[in-house]
C-alpha cells in the first residue's frame, strides 16, 4: 500500500564528494525531530542518578569476558588493546594542548565539516555538549562546550559476516583508524586557532548518541544504536569538543523512531532476547531499552554477535532505500527474508526467519556489576552457603577488595 | 524468496570474481539490495548490472 510522503530529507552523500541523497518521511512514521524527551526528567535524572560509563559500572563482567573469549578473539583483542593505547592516552590529554594558529574570528563550521569529511568520516555533526549525560569520572574532564559528533563507518562486507571474526577485524580496525583520524582533526582545529578535545570512542566521556540525535545525524534504533542515513548502525562514533566559534545542527525526523515499532526484525531476531518490543521512559526518553544482562553473555561468547546490526534493513540498504520501499509498499524491505534476517552462529549452525538459537539459563548467569560489587555479592553467597569464613579466607577477600581499590576503575574499554 | 544456498553461491561468485577489485565493495552492496527488491518483487532497474547479473543467475527457479 502506497503511503502519504510528510516531509523529505536531504542529506550528504556517503562519501566526500557523493552527490546528497533524498529520504522520503511517510506520513505514519512522523513523530518529533530526534527523540521524545522530557527535558525536565532528563535533568533529574542526570542530578540524581548520574551515569557513569559502563566500564566501571560493569567492569565485573568486562573482566570476566576475558575468560569465554576464543584464543582468537583473544589474541586480536590484545593487539588491538596494544595498538589502541597510546591513541586513548593522546585523546585523554588532548584537551590540555594550545592552539597552534591565529583565530580569524569566524564562523569555522564549514571548515571543520570538509575537514572531518575530507579525512573519512561519514557523518558529522554539531550540537552542544550536553553536560547531563557526562559520566560522573568525566565531569572535571570536559572541558568545551561546542560538541562535533563524528561517525566513521565500518567496512560493508566485513559487516555482512556477522557474527564472525573478520567482522571483529572490522569493528576493532575502525576504532584504530578512527583514534587516529580524531587526531588528526583535532591538530587541524588547533591549527585554526582553537582548542579541541577528542573524546575517544573508547574512553567514552557519555553517551554519545543523544548528542548526534540532537546533532541531526540519526535517530536511536530499536537496537540501541545510533540509525545514520547512510550506515545505520554500521558505524564507530566519538566526538570533539571545542572553544571554536560553530553554528549547531539541528535535529532531524528520519521517521525512525515509529519505523522501528513497524520493522521489529533486530527484536525478533536476537538470539539473547535481549531487545524489547515496546517503548518504556527511561531517564527521560522514550526508547526501546536493551536488556544488558541477555546481550552481553552472547556477544562475549560469539564472536561479539551484533545480530542486531547485521539484520537492521537501515544497515544493510541504507536509509534511501527503505524509506522508499517503504513509502511505495507500506512494507519493510528485506523482513521475513533469508538475506536480511538469516544468520549462522559458530558451531550451532544457520538460523533463518523465525528460527532463535536456545540459551539455558545457566548461560546467563555471569559477574555483574562493579568489581568491588560482584565480590561482595560472592562473599555474601559464600557466608549463606557454607557458614562463617575462616580467617585465611576474610584476609583473602580482604587483599582483593584493596587490589580493586588501589588499582583503581579505568575508564577505558569498548563501550 | 532467495534460500540460503542460493545467497551463498550468489555471494561465493561475486566474491570469486570482485574480491580485491575497486567495485567489490559497490557490487556488494547492490547485490544485497538488489536481492531484498527482488525479494518484494519489486524492479531492479536502479540496480548495477553486473549484481543483477548475478541475481539473475542464482534466483530460485519456478
Amino acid at each position: 500500500m502506497t503511503k502519504t510522503v510528510n516531509h523529505v530529507v536531504t542529506r550528504p552523500g556517503r562519501k566526500h564528494g557523493d552527490a546528497d541523497v533524498q529520504i522520503p518521511v511517510a506520513e505514519d512514521l512522523t513523530t518529533v525531530p530526534g527523540i521524545r524527551q522530557r527535558d525536565a526528567d532528563v535533568s533529574f535524572y542526570s542530578r540524581t542518578y548520574p551515569q557513569e560509563t559502563q566500564n566501571i559500572e560493569k567492569a565485573a563482567d568486562r573482566q570476566w569476558v576475558w575468560s569465554v573469549y576464543s584464543e582468537e578473539t583473544l589474541k586480536h583483542r590484545k593487539r588491538h588493546d596494544e595498538l589502541n593505547e597510546p591513541l586513548v592516552d593522546a585523546a585523554a590529554v588532548s584537551g590540555d594542548l594550545e592552539p597552534t594558529g591565529t583565530p580569524t574570528g569566524e564562523d569555522i563550521t564549514d571548515a571543520i565539516r570538509l575537514k572531518a569529511r575530507e579525512l573519512g568520516f561519514g557523518e558529522v555533526g554539531f550540537t552542544k555538549f550536553d553536560r547531563r549525560y557526562t559520566y560522573t569520572g568525566k565531569k572535571r574532564w570536559v572541558k568545551y562546550e561546542h560538541a562535533i559528533c563524528l561517525a566513521l563507518e565500518q567496512d560493508y562486507v566485513q559487516t555482512q559476516s556477522l557474527p564472525s571474526m573478520d567482522a571483529e577485524f572490522a569493528h576493532f580496525g575502525t576504532y584504530e583508524i578512527e583514534g587516529a583520524l580524531l587526531l588528526d582533526l583535532a591538530d587541524y582545529i588547533r591549527s585554526l586557532g582553537y582548542h579541541a578535545q577528542v573524546h575517544s570512542p573508547n574512553d567514552n566521556s557519555a553517551p554519545y548518541i543523544p548528542m548526534f540525535v540532537a546533532a541531526g545525524l540519526g535517530q536511536l534504533g530499536a537496537n540501541g544504536q545510533l540509525l545514520s542515513p547512510h550506515f545505520g548502525s554500521r558505524a564507530r562514533i566519538a566526538m570533539i569538543t571545542t572553544d571554536a566559534l560553530v553554528t549547531y545542527d539541528e535535529p532531524i525526523d528520519y521517521g525512525i523512531h515509529q519505523f522501528c515499532q513497524v520493522c521489529q526484525v533486530c527484536v525478533n531476531r536476537c538470539p539473547g532476547r535481549a531487545l524489547l518490543a515496546e517503548k518504556v521512559w527511561w531517564r527521560g526518553v522514550e526508547k526501546n531499552k536493551l536488556i544488558y544482562e541477555r546481550c552481553r553473555p552472547v556477544m562475549a561468547r560469539y564472536d561479539g554477535c551484533a545480530v542486531c546490526m547485521k539484520v537492521c534493513p537501515i544497515q544493510r540498504f541504507g536509509m534511501p532505500a527503505v524509506m522508499e520501499h517503504y513509502v511505495a509498499t507500506g512494507e519493510v524491505l528485506g523482513k521475513g527474508t533469508h538475506l536480511l534476517e538469516g544468520y549462522t552462529f559458530l558451531e550451532r549452525g544457520y538460523f533463518g526467519p523465525g528460527e532463535l538459537p536456545q540459551f539455558d539459563r545457566q548461560f546467563f548467569e555471569i559477574p555483574h556489576g562493579r568489581n568491588e560489587e560482584w565480590l561482595f555479592q560472592q562473599f555474601k553467597e559464600k557466608l549463606m552457603n557454607e557458614g562463617l569464613p575462616s580467617e585465611e579466607e576474610i584476609v583473602g577477600f580482604a587483599k582483593q577488595v584493596r587490589s580493586i581499590l588501589v588499582k583503581g576503575n579505568s575508564t577505558i574499554g569498548d563501550e | 524468496m532467495f534460500e540460503k544456498a542460493q545467497i551463498d553461491a550468489l555471494f561465493g561468485e561475486l566474491d570469486r570474481e570482485w574480491r580485491g577489485k575497486p567495485e567489490f565493495e559497490k557490487i556488494s552492496r547492490e547485490a544485497h539490495l538488489g536481492i531484498a527488491l527482488w525479494d518484494a518483487g519489486r524492479p531492479l532497474e536502479k540496480i548495477d548490472s553486473r549484481a543483477v547479473a548475478l541475481i539473475e543467475k542464482h534466483k530460485p527457479k519456478g
